[in-house]
């Protein structure tokens, strides 16, 4: 006879959860299945988060417009003058006096291509050149493309929040004519092509 | 009767560890979400912040600055581009270039 009453309960207690074990088995399986299942989910939710942070990170797409401009001027410029001396085929002599070729066509002498891949495109981009004295008077100028968006560079002057507006880049530089005389020329270039660079 | 109600006691406080520690998991991953698609709306290159080491623009008009032989109008032209420089306009040094094509164009005369 155990006559420790500490003794006895430990035994006793013992005796109970053994009984349990051997009389109910499914308990136990049943408690470890839950834990499995919710490890389950756990592991479902990270994946979807880590998918759902990847396809938030790389589905927006890169802004470039602003490089696509500052490309586009360059090429201009490039046609326009190289060395500092402006394209020859900018001026036609008519009786003995020299003036600007008003036929002068910007997309063909600087190899430019304004066809894109969109259907319902209007016209993704726009380009003017304006030839001013060194007066700041305004000489001649040639443009090409969709004159229409030239309205968003005035809205979207200095402000970040417009960003599904086209993307309009202004820069000038000087140059001179066969005679040695100075102009300077005001690039103006514009993108919209909002689809493929803002979501 | 004291035993079952401190067993009970004990399963309460393992499911709470359970679910805060779900609940925790949870709003880090919300997190990392939200911090994703803030990250996403930056991506935006910036043509003049990028280094750059060419600027056709500047250096067409420090070509022709170079070629006039008025000096009148050739100061004129320093001012304007030297106003442009202070406004940043150029993606470029534009002193360093200057020097760069006045020793190039030197170096060429001799």
């Amino acid at each position: 006879m155990i006559k420790n009453k500490k003794v006895k309960h430990i035994l006793r207690k013992g005796i109970k959860e053994i009984s349990h074990y051997v009389f109910f088995p499914k308990n136990r399986i049943g408690a470890e299945k839950i834990i499995s299942v919710y490890w389950f989910v756990i592991l479902i939710i990270i994946a979807g988060a880590v998918v759902a942070m990847v396809s938030l990170f790389y589905g927006s797409p890169y802004d470039v417009r602003v490089t696509e401009a500052n490309i586009m001027i360059n090429q201009v410029s490039n046609c326009l003058s190289q060395s500092g001396e402006l394209n020859k085929n900018l001026f036609i002599s008519e009786n003995s006096e020299k003036k600007f070729n008003e036929n002068f066509n910007l997309l063909e002498e600087c190899n430019l291509i304004f066809e894109t891949k969109f259907e319902n495109a209007v016209g993704e981009y726009f380009l003017e050149a304006e030839f001013y004295d060194l007066n700041n008077e305004r000489l001649f100028s040639i443009s090409e493309g969709n004159s229409n968006l030239k309205t968003d560079c005035k809205i979207a002057e200095g402000e970040k929040k417009y960003k599904r507006l086209s993307k309009c880049v202004d820069r000038e530089f000087y140059s001179l004519d066969s005679e040695n005389q100075a102009y300077k020329i005001n690039i103006l270039s514009v993108v919209r092509k909002t689809e493929k660079n803002v979501k | 009767m004291l035993n079952k109600i401190f067993n009970k006691r004990g399963q309460a406080s393992e499911s709470m560890t359970w679910i805060a520690a779900t609940l925790i998991i949870i709003v880090l991953l919300g997190i990392s979400i939200y911090a994703a698609s803030l990250l996403s709306k930056l991506k935006i290159i910036d043509y003049e912040t990028e280094e750059r080491t060419q600027d056709i623009i500047m250096e067409e008009s420090l070509f022709s600055y170079f070629s006039i032989k008025d000096s009148d109008v050739q100061s004129k032209i320093f001012k304007s581009l030297e106003k442009m420089n202070q406004e940043e306009k150029f993606y470029e040094d534009f002193n360093s270039k200057f020097q760069q094509i006045k020793f190039n164009l030197e170096k060429n005369e001799k």
